[in-house]
């Protein structure tokens, strides 16, 4: 039978198209949005995943979210230093400047001042991709991150033309003339704000606003210590919030969840792929079934029972979704691939495809399930009459 | 009532209800006896299809009695109902009714397979009654490619696959040429009738009344007359004696 409902399915050429179109349509929708809504949401902690050595993030209590915080002190990291199953800890400037370009163009990027003593925050070797950042302990030097320095950052040429930033390139970071010594990868921040690495020291200096004070320490634990309990300890004692990696991204993650207009946006959008898809793959799918109101009635005269025919529905309505699923979620990934390079984001996990899997079997099933309803009210005696 | 395939009292069906109600059988009595081809004819309105639907179990009557093989359909569930006629009744139908995205084996085979049977064991007895229908050539072939006598061939072929007790055909030669009309029934008087099947056909075409055993006229939800043939060979001339109304 599950061949006979294929057939019956794909013989129809343009209704099989029509629900597969609508369903496809619903799953890519569905599929591309979530996955730029999950690649917008990780761009809120990139800056954390960029830091894999911190175990521990440490901030004023009064963070909303990381760009959005207080002032610390180092008497506050040396009591954090103090604090039991802490192994060390190490100040963080995160802060907005002002570059402006040669041609006097100005663009706001977001440095990180990392520790002058132990580089913790500063570019991995891996994340290099041309010059080094040793060469940061030179003052007034910078590294970009390559997105940055081929996007906002390209320096005019004579001819009209532009070209990337690159190694040697100058900067004027708040009125200080920077020589830019690398380039990086770096995770994009939701602003898009190309990243800039420096020296705290050295940051400290152009932007005298910070008055020498920064506004995170991250933070390592001792082998065998219980990272969260280090955490409760460390606000014990001084004051500030301490959290986990994970935690920290996740509270940023939840932060723009819960504070921003984004979800609501994409939220909007998917429900928008999902309606339209399920209003033309349920529309067509009714009228396959009411074209096929002869065949079916035929099979229900030769015996067929009510079982039988929902069975075939139920093939029918499957087979849609699993066409419309890979046809939906190939083109959501076709669209990921085109993105590569710009500055949208796109994170297609599998948790989206189930999602997304989930979503047209209920349009499938709920357009087999009312199609079901006037197939069992069908009167088979309808294949006597002309 | 005992001993006929199908035996019908009193058989009465009426749609709708008050000043609206459509009174299509008014008390059929009727026995078919196994081995023999009756023909209901008539005018259009006159309870033909009612008779051959309640007949066929897809259609219950309001009042009466209609026994199929002695079974008494109306105290089945429909389930049983349903299973009752994949077992024992087969379809023969004016349009053909085959389905359009199969081929003519497969097509052949859903009736086997509505009855449970597994699909390959289905597919070889297809193919045994394509090849009594003079079809065994055609095998893959989708409908759409076929005549009509062809498709015909193929309906006859899945109504008579799993050897059904009742074959009930429905105007089975209306779109067909007289040549090709001649033909199926041919088949049908060849093939269909067996002792112990009842072969009920339904019929405007008085081209085909020569090939039956008894011929019922209906008029107006009652049977009007009944005349008992011997069928030897096709008579054109009495043929068209019956069908102006002309005592038999």
């Amino acid at each position: 039978m599950i061949r006979i409902a294929v057939t019956m399915l794909v013989g129809d050429r343009a209704k099989f198209l029509g629900i597969v179109f609508g369903l496809s349509f619903a799953a890519m929708l569905m599929t591309q949005q979530g996955a730029i809504f999950s690649g917008v949401m990780a761009l809120v902690y990139g800056h954390v995943s960029d830091t894999p050595q911190a175990e521990l993030w440490i901030s004023d209590p009064g963070l909303a979210e990381i760009d959005t915080t207080g002032p610390i002190n180092e008497r506050e990291l040396d009591n954090v230093r103090a604090v039991e199953g802490v192994r060390w800890a190490v100040p963080l400037l995160r802060t907005l400047v002002h570059a402006r370009d040669p041609d006097g163009r100005i663009t706001p990027l977001m440095v990180l001042g990392f520790d002058d003593a132990t580089g913790i925050g500063a570019p991995l070797p891996k994340a290099m991709v041309a010059g080094a950042a040793g060469a940061l302990q030179r003052p007034d030097t910078v590294v970009i991150d390559e997105y940055g320095a081929a996007s906002k950052l390209r320096v005019a040429l004579p001819d009209g033309g532009s070209r990337a930033l690159g190694l040697g390139d100058h900067l004027i970071l708040n009125g200080r003339d920077t020589e830019v010594v690398g380039l990086c990868r770096s995770t994009l921040s939701l602003m898009l704000y190309p990243t800039a690495y420096m020296r705290r020291s050295h940051l400290s200096a152009i932007d005298p606003d910070q008055d020498g004070s920064f506004n995170f320490i991250l933070a390592g634990t001792v082998p065998g210590a219980d990272a969260q309990e280090v955490c409760r300890r460390i606000s014990a004692a001084t004051g500030l919030i301490a959290r986990t990696r994970t935690d920290f991204s996740r509270h940023n993650h939840d932060f723009y969840l819960h504070e921003s207009g984004i979800p609501a946006n994409f939220a909007i959008a998917v429900l928008l792929g999902f309606v339209v898809g399920a209003a033309i793959a349920g529309q067509t799918f009714s009228q396959f079934v009411s074209d096929n109101r002869r065949i079916f009635a035929s099979l229900k005269a030769m015996g067929m029972r009510d079982s039988g025919l929902m069975r075939i529905l139920l093939v029918q309505a499957t087979t849609s979704a699993l066409l419309g699923l890979g046809l939906g979620v190939g083109g959501a990934a076709l669209f990921g691939c085109l993105l590569e390079g710009t500055d949208l984001s796109f994170r297609l996990e599998p948790l989206l495809i189930l999602i997304a899997f989930a979503a047209v079997l209920v349009i499938s099933l709920a357009a087999a399930m009312l199609s079901l309803r006037s197939l069992l009210r069908l009167d088979p005696a309808l294949v006597f009459r002309s | 009532m005992d001993g006929h395939p199908i035996s019908l009292r009193g058989v009465v069906k009426t749609f709708g209800e008050g000043q609206a109600a459509v009174h299509a059988l008014r008390g059929i009595n009727l026995d078919v006896a196994a081995g023999e081809m009756f023909l209901l004819i008539g005018p259009s309105g006159c309870g033909k299809t009612t008779l051959i639907s309640i007949i066929a179990g897809i259609l219950r009557q309001d009042a009466g009695e209609v026994r199929l093989f002695g079974e008494d359909l109306r105290r089945l569930s429909a389930g049983a109902q349903a299973d009752f006629r994949a077992r024992n009744v087969g379809f023969v139908f004016q349009q053909y009714n085959l389905v359009p995205t199969l081929t003519a084996q497969e097509n052949v085979a859903l009736t086997l397979m509505i009855g449970g049977m597994p699909r390959r064991l289905a597919m070889g007895r297809a193919a045994e009654a394509l090849f009594d229908v003079e079809m065994s050539d055609r095998l893959e072939a989708m409908p759409n490619t076929l005549s009509g006598g062809q498709q015909q061939r193929i309906a006859i072929a899945r109504a008579i696959v799993h050897d059904p007790r009742i074959l009930v055909c429905d105007e089975p030669t209306s779109a067909l040429d007289h040549e090709k009309g001649r033909q199926v029934m041919e088949i049908l008087r060849a093939i269909a009738i067996r002792p112990g099947r009842a072969l009920m056909v339904v019929t405007h075409d008085n081209r085909v009344y020569d090939y039956s055993d008894r011929i019922a006229s209906m008029q107006d939800g009652h049977i009007i007359r009944m005349v008992r043939r011997r069928f030897t060979t096709p008579e054109p001339d009495a043929a068209d004696a019956l069908h102006a109304n002309a005592p038999l």
